[in-house]
């Protein structure tokens, strides 16, 4: 057994005066242990802080987290503070939920756990869009998190939740607090310690860039032949790589860090597959936004592309493989590494929505075997995407193959209206055929068109 | 609780390797050493895979071993640093606080180790091409020829890191001598593994991260997988490495270092593979050996 701070059978006490017991250690991180405790309610996990981590300031931010009361289901927050009832054992700790075992770290993805093979192109992109909106809801009530990284982000290879955790160091914007994350995922302005840079919002957003690189890259978007050319990575070296001479992988105008490809085969590959809507985002994140604060991609940019670039992937009818594409763009070849066809892109829907000035440009979902449209399709400026809430999917008719359909899997009925002029309605549970010019009415001012 | 332990100049270290039967020389290396002025320790085993298609599978364990070694050298440095730097103000917050930074940094470390071992593996292979002729595909040089495992560890007094890539086994003694196996994943079902010659190993790497709150372990062995092989079970091998802990407890570290080869040389009879052990272990007082002391082989 790992002997750590707490005994298995030692008894704690939280806040409120209920018991909790210890069980086993999940395991170690960088600000304390956390264990499996039983409780009242069922397990719950229990982070308890190294020595000296216990200290005002961290039972402070705790005290506003918990405070906050906030239950979202993406986010093991903290729920009640536990200390030693006794007060034999100094310190303190809290509790949250026990990750469920559907949610993977990124360490298990790097390495193609099996337990992970579930994960395609279309789930990895909703995991980003999850993360992003994870901390957009965070952002959106002031809360910066202050330490995100890759060890703080699970998610589910089957739909693309993710669960973040470690939410112990988020505090209200403004807010002072010790800990800025590890350098790898530092704001650049903080690893130099210019005067005044403090942890916030703003610098989350450069971690956050750099999270959702990794997540879709595989990749660190700083670490090219640069990092390669380091033989010791000593605080200095890190300083730079991460600070004071940051150089994206893929700068236009600096090549000085590209990515060796003998070495570093993967971001190689993953990156030429990125659609360019994505790419540009990630070289104004990481050129403009490492030198400039306010001009790092914001949330609300990184979920709609996202959002468009999930409505885009398409099926390499030669091998099956699931590929990012361009919405509205040309149809790329396969990144399968063994196929580079050309892909053959399916119909689109373009899609507008919204009323007067609320009316939005028009987006394109594509028509592919088994495409959905989903009720935040339907909404301007969604709160957030649920992929469980189905509106509409293309189907294949029952009794002639390659003859696909849109079936309305609302409450409501749809109108349909041909190339021809006719003229119908689409009930619930209904399908209409698909063809080239077919327009479709869902009510509230949304209205789509096929095209090819 | 703060988590002191023995200083590391106070773990006596263990090494022992021996040969597969049937093979014409051991593909396995391994190191085992002190660090960092002494207060540090460095273990390290690598188990070249030694088939047909890795025949130079030697010199990938040694350069593995070596650029481990090189690389926990440093992470070593940095974690008695911080140590230091504690106890030299009486405040182990600056500890506890650059807890962060070395777990990102011991995250790390596989990448620089891989980085590093393919340049060796590379300029070999460009000097002494492995085929005969150079080839350059475009996804880098095939350095299967050179494939092998590695598993590593850092022990200071209060931090223990564990590494792994590929197949072998890391077993951490806890203070009461009870065996625990960290990085184990469950029995092998084949002979496929992890290996450093594979494009960007590093992701296949694990790591163990173990501040020392509490009591820290009083021991720590390291060993290829022709060790764990040889037992019919997992069991048999924990109640292997608790014994080799027995017998260092009481017959002291050298009367074990010089009967650990016999030892090994027992268990390899049944893997037939090349076995490495390295440890280890808080001191303790030697006591009189005895005949028949190998421990559960």
């Amino acid at each position: 057994m790992v002997n750590g701070m707490l005994a298995p059978g030692q008894t704690l006490v939280t806040e409120e005066g209920e018991k909790v017991k210890v069980a086993d250690m999940f395991g170690s991180g960088g600000q304390g242990e956390v264990y499996r405790v039983r409780t009242r309610k069922g397990d719950r996990a229990l982070k308890w802080y190294y020595p000296q981590l216990a200290d005002g300031r961290q039972r402070q931010i705790l005290d506003g987290l918990i405070g906050c009361g906030w239950a979202d289901d993406r986010f093991l927050w903290p729920q009640t503070v536990v200390v030693d009832a006794d007060g034999k054992l100094p310190g303190f700790g809290y509790l949250m939920d026990v990750r469920p075992e559907r949610f993977h770290d990124l360490p298990a993805l790097f390495r193609r756990d099996p337990a992970l093979s579930a994960t395609t192109q279309r789930t990895l992109v909703m995991a980003a869009l999850h993360t992003v909106e994870a901390y957009r809801a965070l952002h959106g009530k002031g809360i910066a998190y202050r330490d995100i990284n890759w060890g703080n982000i699970f998610f589910d290879p089957h739909t693309g939740d993710v669960l973040v955790c470690d939410n112990d160091n988020a505090v209200f914007e403004g807010e002072s607090a010790g800990v800025a994350g590890t350098m790898d995922f530092m704001a650049p302005e903080l690893v130099r310690g210019d005067r005044g840079a403090q942890p916030g919002i703003q610098s989350d957003l450069h971690s956050l860039a750099v999270l959702l690189f990794l997540l879709l890259m595989n990749h660190h978007p700083l670490e090219g032949a640069q990092a390669l050319q380091i033989r010791c990575m000593d605080e200095n070296a890190r300083k730079k790589l991460y600070g004071t001479d940051p150089v994206f992988l893929y700068d236009p105008n600096d090549n000085r860090n590209r990515p060796v490809p003998e070495e570093q085969q993967t971001v190689v590959a993953t990156w030429g597959a990125l659609p360019p809507i994505l790419q540009r985002l990630f070289v104004e994140t990481f050129t403009d936004g490492l030198k400039n604060p306010v001009r790092r991609v914001r949330e609300g940019q990184w979920r709609d592309a996202l959002s468009e670039v999930l409505d885009t992937v398409c099926i390499c009818a030669s091998c099956g493989r699931q590929n990012l594409t361009e919405p509205d763009g040309p149809a790329p070849t396969c990144w399968g590494g063994n196929c580079g066809r050309p892909l053959s892109l399916p119909p689109r829907l373009q899609l507008t929505i919204g009323t007067g000035m609320m009316r939005t440009k028009p987006r394109s979902v594509r028509l592919g075997p088994q495409a959905r449209l989903y009720a935040h399709h339907l909404v301007v400026e969604a709160e957030r995407h649920d992929f469980s809430a189905v509106v509409a999917e293309v189907t294949e008719h029952p009794k002639q193959r390659g003859r696909f359909g849109i079936t309305n899997r609302s409450q409501n009925p749809w109108t349909a209206r041909r190339s021809d002029g006719s003229v119908h309605d689409v009930g619930p549970g209904r399908t209409v055929a698909l063809s080239t010019g077919l327009q479709l009415e869902f009510g509230s001012g949304a209205e789509a068109v096929v095209r090819d | 609780m703060t988590g002191v332990v023995a200083p590391a100049e106070r773990w006596e270290l263990l090494k022992g390797e021996v040969k597969g039967a049937a093979k014409k020389y051991s593909q396995d290396r391994c190191t085992a050493r002190h660090v960092a002025e002494g207060r540090a320790v460095v273990l390290a085993v690598a188990d070249g895979h030694g088939s047909a298609p890795h025949f130079r599978s030697d010199l990938g364990a040694r350069w593995a071993v070596e650029e481990f070694a090189v690389c926990a050298q440093e992470f070593a440095a940095a974690a008695v640093r911080y140590d230091d730097e504690a106890e030299q103000y009486e405040d182990k917050g600056p500890w506890w606080n650059a807890l962060a930074e070395l777990r990102a940094e011991a995250r790390r470390l596989p990448q620089l180790v891989a980085h590093r071992w393919y340049e060796r593996a590379t300029l070999h292979d460009c000097n002494s091409p492995a085929h005969g002729a150079h080839r350059h595909p475009p996804k880098g040089p095939d350095l299967t020829a050179y494939g092998t495992t590695l598993v590593g560890a850092v022990l200071t007094r209060r931090l223990l890191v564990c590494w792994q890539l590929g197949d072998g086994d890391v077993v951490v003694l806890d203070a009461a001598g009870t065996p625990y196996t960290p990085l184990y994943t469950g029995p092998d079902l084949g002979d496929e593994t992890d290996s450093l010659c594979a494009p960007e190993s590093w992701h296949h790497a694990r790591c163990h991260w173990q501040p020392l709150t509490s009591e820290g372990p009083s021991g720590v062995l390291l060993s290829t997988d022709g060790l764990s092989k040889s037992f019919t079970d997992h069991q048999g091998f924990l109640d292997f490495a608790a014994g080799v802990q027995g017998r260092a407890h009481e017959l002291g570290i050298p009367a074990v270092r010089g009967r650990l080869t016999e030892w090994l040389s027992h268990a390899a009879q049944y893997s037939g593979d090349d076995t490495t052990l390295v440890g280890a272990f808080e001191a303790a007082g030697p006591a009189a050996p005895r005949q028949n002391d190998a421990p559960h082989t």
